[in-house]
């Protein structure tokens, strides 16, 4: 049963049955809070918002929006899909830096970072860019079932992309943040034994956009964009591609 | 795939635009998420069943396109800058109430809005949909068709008539649903 707010919303909205009209003109008459109601409606009904967007229905169509529809083809194809080319590798950083923050979560020190840093070895040069070998046990965890976004276990390790590499399957960036308040990148990719292997990982360095943070993180960007298949995967697909347990394409 | 269904979704531009302007609230952006539904919409025409709505469908399309990147841009730690926001100048909410509303007041005001309010204001309101096709299009009940939009209706319409109270008229909204 619709609440009365809610019929009066449906009045205003021409969708009330109109047999519930009658009781409702009745209760307005009663209830002088319902009038307050129907005079928030009427200021914001359908029609009225309707006619504020009016012209913009009534704008030109860009021609190369047709041609997407007819053509099948979209402005900025060669940049946002299809095989990767030459422009593709600056339009994929950009986005990845305007899309990114440091959010508050970050300066968080987690003992188990410790562990994670050790194992990641913090002594490796700024760009370690050969197979390293398993990950820890606990990272490999992390990225067999977390997505992009979400705080794992580990509570230090980030998934931030996904993506499906030209020679080497799945891959995921991800960024650590260690106890001391530092940050590194790392490439993670999984073998066929369902292994997460560090293709590449940056030393840990200094939260935030520092001028070599901020080279430490181009360098993990500009190797999984060297190393991507198309674009990396969406919420939806990662989902999908997480729920299938990485199932080899 | 036959022409006809590329004229099919040619005409439905114009709307299928707005709607998208709608959501973005910006020209360009609603531009990009028009290609986008149109591009993945043509992928998969053959999800598409002939003789249901095509435009609803789109919508459809468009409307998870941009949710999705909202929530992508969330979960990647993309922050919005309330403050910025706040400063927007905003319009006399009693000449509102006594004039037509503006386009740049509605689309500020809508920005204020949680992304599932938003979307049910610009499927109801402004392209004409009724309860049953927007919760068709959104994928829920009727009845969260109908409290959404009357969430963002209360919440527009304390934003439209008093700037002051934005803030708090933003923070009462994104509790709902």
């Amino acid at each position: 049963m619709k609440h009365a707010g809610e019929k009066v919303m449906a009045l205003v909205d021409g969708q009330l049955a109109p047999a519930e009209v009658p009781g409702l003109v009745q209760e307005l008459a009663r209830d002088p809070s319902l009038v307050t109601e129907l005079q928030t409606y009427l200021a914001l009904s359908g029609s009225r918002v309707a006619a504020a967007f009016a012209a913009k229905g009534e704008e030109p169509v860009p021609t190369w929006l047709t041609d997407t529809v007819m053509r099948g083809r979209g402005r900025g194809t060669a940049g946002r899909r299809g095989a990767p080319q030459a422009g593709f590798g600056h339009s994929l950083l950009r986005w990845l830096r305007g899309s990114y923050r440091v959010p508050a979560w970050s300066l968080a020190a987690a003992p188990a970072a410790v562990v994670l840093l050790a194992a990641l070895g913090g002594s490796l040069a700024m760009l370690h860019a050969d197979r390293i070998g398993p990950m820890e046990a606990s990272l490999g965890a992390t990225l067999e079932g977390t997505a992009s976004g979400k705080d794992a276990a580990v509570a230090t390790a980030r998934p931030v992309l996904s993506f499906s590499s030209k020679t080497a399957g799945w891959c995921r960036q991800v960024e650590l943040r260690h106890a001391t308040r530092q940050v590194s990148h790392a490439l993670a990719c999984r073998g066929e034994d369902g292994q997460w292997n560090v293709v590449s990982q940056t030393v840990p360095g200094p939260a935030g956009f520092t001028p070599a943070g901020a080279d430490r993180r181009k360098a993990i960007d500009d190797l999984a964009t060297s190393m991507m298949r198309g674009t990396p995967l969406s919420p939806d697909e990662e989902a999908a591609v997480i729920a299938k347990h990485w199932r080899p394409q | 795939m036959t022409d006809d269904i590329r004229v099919r979704m040619v005409a439905v531009l114009p709307r299928l635009r707005r709607f998208a302007y709608a959501l973005t609230g910006n020209t360009e952006q609603g531009d990009d998420l028009v290609q986008d539904a149109c591009l993945r919409a043509l992928s998969r025409i053959d999800l598409w069943q002939p003789g249901t709505r095509l435009d609803s469908w789109m919508y459809r399309i468009a409307q998870n396109i941009w949710l999705d990147r909202l929530r992508a841009n969330k979960v990647r730690g993309e922050l919005v800058d309330i403050d910025a926001m706040e400063g927007m100048p905003g319009p006399d909410g009693r000449v509102v109430v006594e004039s037509e509303l503006t386009l740049q007041a509605v689309v500020a005001a809508m920005d204020r809005l949680p992304a599932e309010q938003r979307a049910m204001v610009a499927l109801v309101c402004i392209e004409g949909a009724s309860y049953k096709e927007a919760a068709e299009i959104a994928g829920v009940p009727v009845g969260t068709v109908m409290s959404r939009l009357a969430r963002a209706r209360r919440t527009l319409n304390a934003v439209l008539n008093q700037p002051g109270r934005a803030q708090a008229a933003r923070l009462s909204a994104k509790t709902g649903p």
